[in-house]
């Protein structure tokens, strides 16, 4: 009977401190820096798992332990030391817990060992699983920081674009309004979803051109050319666009002519071949380090979505600055 | 008349400028760029008072290129970024302009500008009782009467004026003392300079302005003193002058 009990109580012990210790210590705790206080708990803990299971067992027998034959009850592993152990002199014992020599008894180790295994495979997960939780949210809150982000200079220079155009009753205004709106709708809706379809992702590049052209002078040629059916294709957002943008931010110039080309081609309708082309304008590129930050950070996210379905080819060896993208959409 | 020319990578911001020019009937505008080369080129040819001068271009700022011009022009500065862009610079520029101008803000800087050119050319005019100083990378022109009294504080001065904020410039009391009529202001104190035509009471070497309790330095005792007929048989026009 006691065999049992011997071992479902410490067992209860074990399991009770495991989860204590997923739910409530390390959590609450640990990882938030109050170590002492930590240390302690578990000390505490590792007090009652050595002392309480024997003071139940034997509670719950009104028999005398002395009648009790083998090893004692109060520990889930028996002793390895061989029987004179298990005599009436530690039974003995058992019964004086004050006693100094209580605690050298050789099944302490057992209990000792199993119980720094429970607390280090507790912790251990939950640690682990606190952190990834935490990486998630980061790269998450990162990514939609990076989803609503428009270019504030854009925005702001498309704004007084347009504000000259009504200035001056120029009649396309209307239009450039209407134009503004529509990209200002999907900025704000639509890359809040992981996939965009691909026509709405063209539309708002070919509205994002056109408003480009509207502030550019005579200087610089804009090329843009679509080919293929985009049609029931999904992509995921922030691919094209950082590309696109800083073709347009590095490829002005005011004293030289310049030319900006951005080629969308879609084949056998998953196949999607993008260039984005401009020339190099080296005043501009003296003093911007940013925009590589956002190259790369698209690198990273083609490497994550499209892991094995993409090639992307950087090229700023010549005078132009050539990024070619090959991306399997299905 | 004032000759102009507006410089600006972006055409239609060009074309903003040149409408609100056509509305000005003392300004002529001469030409356009959105080369800043041209420009450049433009200018070491043709004299022209003013400069309509974007700061974000793409292969120069603005502030690049107006810091290259080999003779001074004056200058009213456009940019989409706010005043920051400018902070740090201290270029002679008349005013700044942020994107997108208002027809009644470019009016006032305009006309901010048609004052400064008679001042310099010592044109006196229906507004020559204004004095022009430069103020947070701007030209700031106050009206001398409107002028309370003037602190200094090491080597900037702040003008405490009637109907505005105080007006914070680059510049020694002594070179502002200069440039104001000597018969209405009154040096007190190392760091003051009072407008005697306000209402004004001495006492306890201390000068009451409104609220504004101004100390009156040792050696200035005597000037002041003067000044409130103290000492000679002056008329007695301020009140409260008893004198301990």
């Amino acid at each position: 009977m006691y065999r049992f009990e011997a071992i479902l109580v410490p067992a209860l012990f074990y399991i009770s401190f495991c989860y204590l210790n997923y739910f409530l210590f390390t959590p609450k705790l640990f990882i938030t820096g109050r170590y002492l206080l930590f240390i302690i708990v578990c000390a505490a803990c590792l007090g009652l798992t050595i002392t309480l299971p024997s003071v139940i067992s034997v509670s719950l027998h009104s028999f005398p332990p002395a009648f009790i034959e083998g090893p004692f009850p109060g520990f889930l592993f028996q002793s390895v030391l061989p029987d004179f152990e298990t005599s009436s002199l530690l039974n003995t014992m058992y019964h004086r817990p004050g006693g100094w020599y209580y605690f050298f008894r050789p099944e302490f180790s057992y209990t000792i060992i199993v119980f720094l295994f429970i607390l280090t495979l507790s912790s251990g997960i939950r640690i682990i699983q606190e952190w990834q939780q935490t990486e998630k949210e980061r790269v998450n809150a990162e990514l939609a920081f990076l989803k609503a982000q428009i270019n504030p200079h854009f925005l702001f220079n498309t704004l007084n674009n347009i504000y000259s155009m009504a200035v001056i009753r120029d009649e396309k205004t209307p239009s450039a309004i209407e134009k503004f709106s529509n990209l200002m709708r999907f900025v704000l809706y639509e890359t809040q979803h992981d996939f965009v379809p691909l026509t709405r992702k063209i539309e708002y590049i070919d509205t994002y051109v056109e408003l480009q052209k509207m502030r550019l002078s005579e200087m610089v040629t804009v090329n843009y050319e679509k080919t293929g059916n985009p049609g029931g294709l999904q992509i995921a957002p922030l691919i094209m666009m950082p590309f696109i943008e800083n073709a347009f931010k590095f490829g002005v110039s005011t004293e030289r002519a310049s030319a900006i080309t951005i080629r969308i081609d879609v084949q056998d309708g998953e196949w999607l071949h993008f260039y984005a082309g401009n020339t190099r304008n080296p005043l501009l590129e003296k003093d911007n380090t940013s925009s590589l930050v956002g190259i790369e950070n698209t690198v990273k996210r083609l490497e994550l979505i499209y892991p094995g379905k993409h090639t992307l080819n950087i090229d700023e060896s010549g005078k132009e600055f050539v990024v070619e993208l090959n991306l399997h959409l299905k | 008349m004032i000759n102009c020319i507006a410089i600006d990578d972006e055409p239609l911001a060009l074309e903003l400028l040149a409408d609100y020019c056509s509305r000005i009937e003392y300004l002529n505008l001469v030409r356009t760029f959105t080369r800043p080369s041209e420009a450049d080129m433009y200018l070491q040819k043709f004299p022209v008072d003013l400069i309509f001068l974007d700061i974000q271009m793409p292969d120069i700022s603005g502030i690049d290129f107006f810091s290259s011009l080999k003779t001074e022009k004056l200058v009213i500065f456009t940019t989409a970024y706010g005043e920051y862009a400018v902070e740090g610079f201290s270029l002679n520029a008349v005013d700044y302009l942020l994107k997108p101008i208002m027809f009644t803000r470019f009016e006032k800087a305009v006309s901010k500008t048609r004052d400064y050119l008679d001042y310099l050319n010592n044109k006196s005019s229906a507004r020559d009782n204004s004095i022009f100083v430069r103020s947070e990378y701007k030209l700031c022109r106050i009206d001398v009467s409107d002028i309370n009294f003037i602190e200094g504080l090491d080597n900037y001065i702040r003008i405490f004026t009637e109907h505005s904020r105080p007006v914070i410039s680059h510049m020694s009391l002594k070179a502002i003392s200069e440039r104001l009529p000597g018969d209405t202001f009154l040096r007190v104190h190392r760091s003051f300079i009072i407008n005697c035509s306000r209402d004004l009471s001495y006492s306890n070497r201390n000068i009451l302005l409104g609220e504004k309790k101004i100390p009156v330095g040792v050696s200035y005792e005597e000037n002041v003193k003067s000044f409130f007929g103290l000492r000679k048989s002056g008329k007695p026009e301020v009140q409260n002058t008893r004198y301990q």
